[in-house]
Formats: structure tokens, C-alpha cells, sequence
């Protein structure tokens, strides 16, 4: 075990390996601070650049994306009035009259604190819990994963919020998309229709390609006049000591609070925010403080925004599965860097695994020192322009389509699943549970197969083991949980 | 009372007509004594579709129509897409480095920037940058200008 932490810590701390997720972490916080650039829109725009990369770098380089993403989405909440990320929607609810009060960099810094100690604390339990869950997996047999993808495609229903249906028909279609050329099983080529490049099937980078970034661009495309203007100075950054104190336990709340909605995939989401700062609201003395500029919003808020990084890191690395929209992409991008999570992972390179937990923790450091260094030049991040923003974001996507197999074809997969977006987007079609579906319908079939050959295709068998049987109960329970807040949030 | 035809009702219809068509296929591929054939799987995905189809169907007659759709942005959209694929079929004759600038400048130009000075300079300087990197360092052979 100390060996393990040993060489990993050997291999994050390589002078390389430190410049690469410093990179990482740069980017992701500008990324994150540029409104119409999302976490998951970085992961991808990143990938290309990882290719050539040792795995274990270039999911160093991608942690840092991931973390320093998170934390930037508040840049623009308390600056713009605009959310960076969809995650920091509720840390405008204080971090805007905060600005409005000349308290803006009082209200950065408070969530970059936050942040900090969101991911370290939900890295320690990351730690200690994913090893643990991948050990326990590596009992699983073909059926018990097969009820795990199951489970897995279940979070589509709180990822879907109000438009459960129109998330289902998405993720089923993203599993139709999955069978579309040459299957696992038999070999033989499935819905090509005699097109010769539909035999290789849909590579995924070129899908989420055209998802997240050309559909963000024709979305940016359609809204093209409104472009935000930066409404708030910074001047102080530093806290006061009452100030720190009174941060303290709404951090502790909110990294609990996000580590448990990290931890359990399909709990996760934006709603998971909202109900962390309800809750300390509720607890909180000064009531009457909150969404008026409360130093304690912007904490809880950020602080269960990088807490649910950690935490959803735990069923993705160990299971496989994604705990949430963004863990689904990087999820995604693991893969098409040549790391198949899993419990196989823990096994097989240890070294992968432990570089990356030491990684974790050195990237936030890093996004302690980025993070306030972008604090006093955000003014000069937000000024980049959409008009010149996106452009380069389209650049980025052509190539980053075309490098993984050479291969045009996949450029235009891009364009035309970008288009598709589009209008997905526009009819309240969620994204996320197609990429779900992509990523989990060939775990299903799969596995589904191997049980039904193991059991001389007898169906009953998924009831019959155990950790199956748990695991249909719960993909039931999170479908109707979402049920239900779908519609509360209708109401 | 008027039957009103709404986005979603639409929509649904299409969801239906694409899983019976699915359907069709799938039901088409051969049987296997032994596990899943190759057709089950998309049988299920496609039933579900259509059980998810006929809802929506359902629920869009009950919805009020609604204009989602302006005319311009849908005709920029369109612009960019095309272009897009215009350059996936013209970069192997063109070449990455010469036709790039000039998707850019028609991206910068759909969203509305005029300084046309920097809007050059901008999009060469950025192509020759991604092209060190990627076809320099990387070694990514990206599609080259070539008489042959």
C-alpha cells in the first residue's frame, strides 16, 4: 500500500508530469471562468493534446482540468452575474450582490478557499474508498455488471431534471448508437446500411466533440448579441479573521454534503447545490443574509461544487460508472486515453492509479496559487471576446476529431452530431444521457451476453445474484427519485 | 376542437417511425441458441423508443405550440454546419494550413466581428500555431496542399 503511494507520489512529482497539470489547471480555470466554455467543453478541447502523452500524464493533465474548471465557473458568477459552469449557478445567488456590495474579491477568494478544501477533503476520502469499492468489484460477475451499467444508466433520471422522458429517449438512442458497426459478440456489422465508414461505428471523442463544443458554438451562434459585461471591481481579496471563521463549517457542510451527492451516482447534478445551501441556510443564524450577499453562500456552494469532484471520482475510477454529467466526460475521456476504469484498473497499474490520488492532491495546491492568481487578472480573462472565443473553440474540435484515428470522416461525425445537439438542445433533449447511453450500452450488452451464455439463457438470473438484485433495486429507487423531483420541479 | 400539430407531437411521430425502423432491421438479423443475437439488443432499444415515442406523441397534443426557431440564427447555423463539411471535403485537396484561416474568418464574420484587419491576423496566427503544434510536435498528419 505505502508502496503504491510511494511510486505514485515518484510519478506526479516529475518535473513533467507538475508542468502538465499546472497546464491543466491554468486552463481549466480560465475555462471555467469563460462563460460558454464548460467543464466538459474543456475536457474535450483538452484531449487531443493528451494523446501523445503516457496515460498517466495525460490523466494528470485532465485531473487538473477537472479541479481547476470547477473552481473558475465562480469568476464569472461573481464578476458577469453569468455562471461559468452550469455547477456554479448557485454560487451567484450570493456571489453576485456580493460584487454589487465591492466585496467581489472577498467573494472569489471565499470560493477558492473553498474549492481548495472541497477537493482535498473529498480526495481523502477518494482515497481511502475507491480501493475498497474496486476490491469489492472484483467479485462481480458477467450479470453483476451488466445490473451495474443498468444502474449506471439509471442517474439519467436526475440528470434529466424535469424533462425525464426526453432524457430516456436520449440515452436510449445514445445506446442505439453504441450497436451501429461491427459488434462484440459475433462480429457481424449491424445498421450500416452499406456505408463503409458506419462499419467502424461512432467513435466517441468525435461525438461528445460535436456535442459539447459545436453544439455550445451554435448555441453561442444563436445568441450572438448578448454578450456580458463585467459589472464588478476587485479590490480586497483577503478575509478578515471573522470572515475566515465564519466560512468554516459551511465548508465542512457543504464537502460532506458533496462528497455523500458525489459518492452515490445520480444524486449528483446542479440541484445537489441549491439543496446544500437551503439546508445551511436553514441552520444558519443570519437567515436574512443569504442571497443578500452572504460570504457563507459562496462557501457551501463551492466547497460541495469540488467535494462532488472527489466523491464522483469513486464510482467512476472503481466501477466504471459516472456519478455525474461531468464525471460522465471525463469518464469518456479516461477511455479514449487508454485508461478503462474499473476495479481491473487497481489491479493492473496501481501505478496509474496512485500517480493520479498523489496528482490530486499536488493539483490543488496548484489551484490555490492559479486560483488567486486568476482572481487579479480575471478583468483581463473575461475581456476575450465569443466572437473570437468560439472560432478557436471550432478549431479546436477539427482537430481534435480528426487526431484520434486520422481520419476526416470523424470530423464530420463532429459537425453533424453538433447539429444534432442543436436541436436537442432546443426541444429540451438532455445531452448527458446520450453520452451515457454511448459510453454504458456496450458494457450491458456485453456482460449481459457472457451471463446468458454462463446460464444457458436464463433470465431469472439477475434476481439470483445478490449484488444484481441490489443493484436493480437501486437503479429502481433512483428512477423513482427522479420521478418525484421531476415533479416537485414542475410544481 | 382543432388538432393542433406541436413540436413534440411531431417529434414523437419521428421517435416512432426511426424505432419501427430500427425494429425492422433488428428483427432481420440472425437468431442465436446460445446468449443474445445480434439483433436483441436493438430490439429492446427499439421497443423502448417507441413506448417513449407514443408518450411524447401523447403529451405534445395536450402541450400549446410554440415558436422555438428565429430565421436568422437557424440560416447562420446552417452557414456554419455546411461550412464545416465543406472543409472536411476540401482539406485534402487544400490542405489544413491554407484553408483554415478561412473557416475562422467565417466563423468570426457569422458571429458578428468586423475589425476585419485583426479578424486576418487573428485567425493565421492561431492556424500557424495549432499547425506547429500539432502537425510539428505531435506529428498528427494533418491534410497537406499537394499538385498530386
Amino acid at each position: 500500500m505505502i508502496n503504491y503511494w510511494i511510486e505514485g507520489l515518484k510519478i506526479a512529482i516529475q518535473p513533467s508530469n507538475l508542468l502538465l497539470m499546472f497546464i491543466g489547471t491554468v486552463g481549466g480555470v480560465i475555462v471555467g471562468a469563460l462563460p460558454g466554455v464548460t467543464s466538459s467543453m474543456g475536457i474535450i478541447l483538452l484531449l487531443p493534446f493528451t494523446y501523445y502523452l503516457d496515460p498517466k500524464s495525460a490523466l494528470l493533465m485532465l485531473a487538473g482540468m477537472y479541479s481547476g474548471s470547477m473552481f473558475g465557473g465562480s469568476i464569472s458568477a461573481v464578476l458577469l452575474g453569468v455562471p461559468g459552469t452550469p455547477s456554479a449557478a448557485a454560487t451567484l445567488i450570493d456571489g453576485y450582490p456580493l460584487g454589487r456590495q465591492g466585496r467581489a474579491g472577498k467573494a472569489i477568494f471565499t470560493a477558492l478557499l473553498a474549492s481548495f478544501s472541497g477537493g482535498i477533503l473529498s480526495g481523502i476520502v477518494l482515497v481511502f474508498l475507491a480501493p475498497q469499492l474496486a476490491a469489492f468489484a472484483l467479485k462481480f460477475s458477467p450479470i453483476d455488471y451488466f445490473a451495474l451499467a443498468i444502474f449506471g444508466l439509471s442517474i439519467i433520471a436526475s440528470v434529466s431534471g424535469r424533462f425525464l422522458l426526453k432524457g430516456i429517449i436520449s440515452g436510449l438512442l445514445g445506446v442505439f448508437i453504441s450497436t451501429v458497426g461491427i459488434e462484440n459478440i459475433r462480429g457481424s456489422t449491424r445498421f450500416t446500411f452499406g456505408i463503409p465508414a458506419l462499419s467502424a461505428g461512432f467513435e466517441l471523442l468525435p461525438v461528445l466533440i460535436g456535442i459539447f463544443a459545436i453544439t455550445e458554438i451554435l448555441i453561442e451562434l444563436e445568441q450572438k448579441e448578448k454578450e456580458a459585461k463585467i459589472q464588478h471591481k476587485i479590490s480586497e481579496i483577503f478575509l478578515k479573521k471573522e470572515e475566515a471563521k465564519s466560512i468554516l463549517i459551511p465548508i465542512l457542510v457543504g464537502a460532506i454534503i458533496g462528497i455523500l451527492i458525489g459518492v452515490i451516482p445520480g444524486t449528483g447534478g446542479t440541484i445537489a447545490t441549491f439543496l446544500a445551501y437551503n439546508q445551511l441556510r436553514n441552520w444558519s443564524k443570519n437567515k436574512e443574509k443569504f442571497g443578500k450577499g452572504a460570504l457563507e453562500g459562496v462557501a457551501v456552494v463551492e466547497s460541495v461544487n469540488n467535494a462532488v469532484t472527489g466523491g464522483a471520482l469513486v464510482p467512476t475510477l472503481a466501477l466504471g460508472v459516472p456519478g455525474d454529467v461531468v464525471t460522465a466526460v471525463m469518464l469518456g475521456a479516461m477511455i479514449l486515453i487508454g485508461v478503462r476504469p474499473g476495479p481491473l484498473l487497481f489491479q493492473a497499474t496501481p501505478d496509474l492509479v496512485y500517480s493520479f490520488f498523489a496528482g490530486w492532491f499536488i493539483i490543488q495546491f496548484m489551484m490555490l496559487i492559479t486560483g488567486f492568481l486568476a482572481t487579479i487578472t480575471s478583468p483581463y480573462i473575461l475581456e476575450i471576446p465569443k466572437k473570437i472565443l468560439m472560432p478557436i473553440v471550432l478549431v479546436f474540435g477539427i482537430i481534435g476529431s480528426f487526431a484520434i484515428r486520422n481520419s476526416l470522416y470523424d470530423v464530420a461525425v463532429a459537425m453533424i452530431f453538433g447539429l444534432i445537439g442543436y436541436f436537442m438542445r432546443k426541444h429540451n433533449f438532455p445531452a448527458t444521457p446520450l453520452i451515457l447511453g454511448v459510453i454504458l450500452g456496450p458494457m450491458a450488452e456485453q456482460n449481459l451476453n457472457r451471463a446468458l451464455i454462463l446460464s444457458g439463457n436464463d433470465y431469472t438470473v439477475i434476481f439470483r445474484s445478490p449484488i444484481s438484485l441490489t443493484l436493480i433495486i437501486l437503479s429502481v429507487l433512483s428512477i423513482v427519485f427522479g420521478v418525484i423531483s421531476a415533479e416537485k420541479e414542475r410544481k | 376542437m382543432k388538432l393542433k400539430i406541436t413540436w413534440d407531437t411531431g417529434i414523437g411521430l419521428g421517435i416512432i417511425l426511426f424505432a419501427i425502423f430500427i425494429l425492422i432491421n433488428a428483427l432481420g438479423m440472425p437468431n442465436s441458441s446460445l446468449g443474445l443475437g445480434p439483433g436483441d439488443f436493438p430490439e429492446i432499444i427499439s421497443v423502448g423508443l417507441i413506448i417513449c415515442g407514443i408518450i411524447l406523441l401523447i403529451q405534445g397534443i395536450r402541450e400549446k405550440p410554440r415558436k422555438i426557431y428565429s430565421k436568422e440564427a437557424l440560416i447562420s447555423i446552417f452557414i456554419l454546419i455546411a461550412s464545416g463539411l465543406l472543409y472536411v471535403y476540401l482539406v485534402k485537396y487544400i490542405g489544413f494550413l491554407y484553408l483554415t484561416p478561412f473557416l475562422m474568418l467565417l466563423t468570426m464574420y457569422l458571429f458578428g466581428y468586423r475589425k476585419i484587419h485583426y479578424a486576418i491576423l487573428i485567425s493565421i496566427i492561431f492556424t500557424l500555431m495549432v499547425y506547429y503544434i500539432f502537425y510539428g510536435i505531435f506529428k498528427v498528419p494533418l491534410p497537406s496542399f499537394s499538385l498530386f
